[in-house]
């Protein structure tokens, strides 16, 4: 499905548009064949709509939160099964990966990150325990983060351990890293809050790493809600990391993605904007009406991409806000839509006397 | 102790908010009331019943006549309505104005309760007028307590009370409206101590945040909390009349009242029954949809509505909906529970046997709008009635705010029963 010699972010609009209605094409159709539940679905969509074709702005979604309610499958082949963090619900999604599928995110992360990053291997610091990514039959979205760097990682090097329930800092592992990595340069990654938190111990305790080299990376997703109530926003966030390691702030790289599509990093550019590659693409859409909102409309996040044969994830619309900042053009010289993450939709306020449930 | 309590009306006040200021500020506000209601009322039931009768017909003359609700408290106020309601519950109205010969030389005089404190719904403030009303006819002192994000609708329509005679200047005087923050736990607990009656309007969480703040011993508590409704429908007597009063029923208030159907339990012989009302309702919610507007979905709202088609999809369901989100009919073999039905959501559920229904009623219910025949009325309500409905109004009567409402019977509760024995008269022996 990877073109040969195009980078991710290099096809022009009308190829990228042309690429993907072609490519998810095939995958709703391969998806109806193989999924009853999702037959439904298309079957649905196409009739309400009267949309005969599917192309990139008309192919069918799946509220990600269906992922936690139903075990949806397009594969009798053997899976492996991704769970979300459960977050506010406590529940967590279930996405089903077959190992054509699981080979497909490793190629596309490894394709965007490098875009980012760089394609050499190097030593790979990981702010979490390493018990995170061993979950056997199901690994949570902290392991699926962690492994997404995996491609680039010449050694691993996990430097928390648990003491009394919470993550702590694990100053010898750290210490032994750094001993390793020497003056090289090196990635890390941690989830936002865990990343921030080991770094204001780091801190604390009086840390110091030196300099590292220049092209070092640090990269985190996940939730900015608990690093936002200490009242921290994202420049304070990328300078305390930074300094402390004598990089610049633009070395710190906040990725976006959810379990529910696997395989397709966003990371922010050095114009602070999220890029789709050519095999994946962000609409954004209206409320009260889930109409395609025009570039500069906040709206809920929908995401596709062509990577998923296993199970019928490869159109969601999230609970997450977004918006188009550039239909194309960006500073950074990635092609196609240029996009800000804006954080969690809230919840509804509350209406009417009636009892309807509020999530 | 210092009280976040803005006073919206009267509007003497309003312009000096209590805001930070001493908490005896507001208890001489209250203290005021407390005066009113200990001194016999100078204006009769009679007045009080024109009063809201003229109020009403401001109402439906009025620029704000379309604001949602508005036409519903409109028809609550009618004189020969409100008689009717308390003639439900009080044999002689006369003993709301005085002492009243019941039997032989024993008399009743209806008081009222006292001071009254209406914490009013989030998003529904009109719900709060129909206890207002009711409350002030009987003589009582009335609080309004509005969140803070509420517009000032209410005030208006006191001050419009006001400006309508002098027994409307006196009902008006009687009454407070305030606003405070839904978390100053001090505001809300001062309001609280001061009532003789709390009546609570609003959700679950916001109902039992109310009963939880002290309050006297013998204050009476109404609570007018979360309930769901429900229709049950045979489809040998549909008429397009009568779909398009069912479809309204649902698609006023957004589906959004405690009496607006959340699902239609269609008697179904066959299948063809159950598609024969689907046909019918369809079309009739759709046009109903268009013709009355609705609140603009936030994100968390167009999800859910995203959420619960597919859910429906996934689990077998037929969907009938817009190509956007502003209304949908899911045809689902039970009523599905997790689905969210509000915002012009309705669950058909085909049903064989009134017992297949009776099993699925919620707990919380309060309104089942029937159209079956006599004997299948009789047969079906009698059972319900067991299970908790409190009304079986028929299609194009959902709405209406009767009394008793929630099943409690509101008048008998702002007041007070006084008897008197009264000495025995000449003929006596």
């Amino acid at each position: 499905m990877f073109l040969k010699d195009t980078a991710p972010f290099s096809l022009p609009l009308a190829e990228k548009t042309a690429y993907l209605d072609a490519a998810l094409s095939g995958l709703v159709e391969h998806h109806r064949r193989h999924c009853a539940a999702y037959a439904r679905i298309a079957y649905d969509w196409r009739s309400s709509k009267g949309a005969h074709e599917t192309t990139v702005n008309a192919c069918p979604f799946l509220p990600v939160s269906l992922f936690k309610q139903y075990d949806l499958k397009s594969t009798d082949e053997e899976t492996t099964v991704l769970n979300s963090s459960a977050t506010t619900s406590s529940v967590a999604s279930r996405i089903y990966a077959d190992k054509a599928t699981k080979k497909r995110q490793a190629l596309s992360a490894n394709k965007i990150l490098a875009d980012f990053v760089g394609q050499e291997k190097r030593d790979y610091i990981v702010f979490d325990l390493e018990e995170t990514v061993r979950g056997g039959a199901g690994l949570g979205a902290r392991a699926a983060a962690i492994l997404s760097l995996a491609h680039m990682a010449r050694e691993f090097h996990f430097v928390m351990r648990e003491v009394g329930g919470q993550l702590v800092v694990d100053h010898d592992a750290l210490g032994r890293a750094m001993e390793s990595i020497g003056d090289r340069p090196f990635i890390a990654y941690g989830f936002t809050y865990i990343l921030y938190q080991a770094h204001r111990e780091l801190r604390q305790s009086g840390f110091d790493a030196g300099a590292a080299h220049p092209d070092s990376r640090f990269l985190h997703s996940g939730g900015w809600k608990k690093v936002l109530s200490l009242a921290v926003d994202k420049p304070t966030f990328n300078h305390e990391i930074a300094s402390l390691w004598d990089l610049a702030p633009s070395a710190v790289i906040d990725f976006y993605g959810v379990i529910e599509q696997t395989g397709v990093p966003y990371p922010d550019c050095s114009a602070g904007f999220k890029h789709a590659p050519y095999w994946a693409d962000v609409i954004i859409r209206k409320n009260d009406s889930l109409e395609i909102a025009e570039a500069g409309q906040t709206g809920l996040i929908q995401l596709l991409n062509c990577l998923p044969l296993s199970a019928p994830n490869h159109s969601v619309l999230t609970e997450d806000l977004g918006r188009i900042e550039l239909d194309d053009g960006c500073s950074c010289g990635r092609r196609g839509k240029a996009f800000t993450f804006q954080g969690r939709a809230p919840r509804s306020e509350t209406r009417g006397c009636s009892d309807v449930a509020r999530y | 102790m210092s009280l976040d309590i803005e006073i919206l009306y009267p509007r003497a006040l309003s312009d000096r908010s209590l805001s930070g200021q001493d908490a005896s500020s507001f208890t001489e506000l209250v203290e005021r009331l407390q005066r009113f209601v200990r001194r016999p009322n100078p204006f009769s039931l009679d007045d009080r019943f024109a009063t809201l009768e003229g109020l009403s017909d401001r109402l439906l003359q009025g620029e704000d006549r379309t604001y949602p609700g508005l036409a519903f408290l409109a028809a609550f106020l009618r004189s020969a309505h409100l008689k009717h309601l308390l003639q439900r519950e009080i044999p002689n109205l006369a003993a709301i104005d005085r002492f009243v010969a019941t039997e032989d030389r024993k008399s009743l005089f209806i008081a009222p309760r006292g001071v009254v404190t209406h914490w009013i719904a989030g998003n529904v403030p009109l719900l709060g007028m129909f206890s207002w009303a009711l409350s002030a006819l009987l003589g009582n002192a009335n609080v309004l307590r509005m969140s803070s994000r509420q517009d000032p609708m209410l005030v208006q329509l006191i001050d419009q009370l006001a400006d309508l005679s002098d027994c409307g200047q006196s009902m008006a005087e009687r009454t407070v409206v305030v606003r405070c923050d839904r978390d100053d736990e001090a505001a809300h607990r001062s309001l609280s101590e001061c009532a003789d009656a709390r009546v609570a309007w609003g959700g679950k969480e916001a109902v039992e945040a109310i009963r939880a703040l002290p309050a006297r011993w013998d204050c009476e508590d109404i609570v007018l909390g979360p309930r769901v409704s429900l229709a049950v429908v045979d489809p040998a007597l549909i008429t397009d009349k009568i779909v398009t009063r069912l479809a309204t029923d649902i698609a006023y208030f957004d589906q959004l009242a405690c009496s607006s159907p959340q699902c239609i339990f269609v008697k179904s012989a066959d299948d063809a029954s159950v598609e024969k009302f689907v046909q019918a309702f369809v079309p009739a919610f759709e046009r109903q949809s268009r013709a009355i507007a609705r609140h603009t979905l936030d994100f968390a709202e167009t999800y859910q509505i995203s959420l619960d088609r597919t859910r429906v999809l996934v689990e077998g369901g037929e969907l009938w909906r817009d190509q956007q989100t502003q209304w949908t009919v899911a045809v689902v073999p039970e009523l599905h529970r997790e689905i969210v039905c509000a915002n012009r959501f309705v669950q058909i559920v085909p049903f064989r046997e009134f017992d297949e229904v009776c099993r699925q009623i919620p707990q919380n219910i309060q309104t089942i709008i029937t159209l079956l025949n006599a004997d299948d009325t009789n047969s079906f309500t009698t059972a319900a009635a067991l299970c908790g409905v409190c009304r079986f109004p028929r299609p194009g009567e959902g709405n209406n705010f009767e009394i008793p409402w929630d099943g409690i019977a509101l008048a008998s509760r702002l007041t007070r029963w006084i008897t008197r024995s009264d000495p025995p008269t000449e003929n006596s022996t």
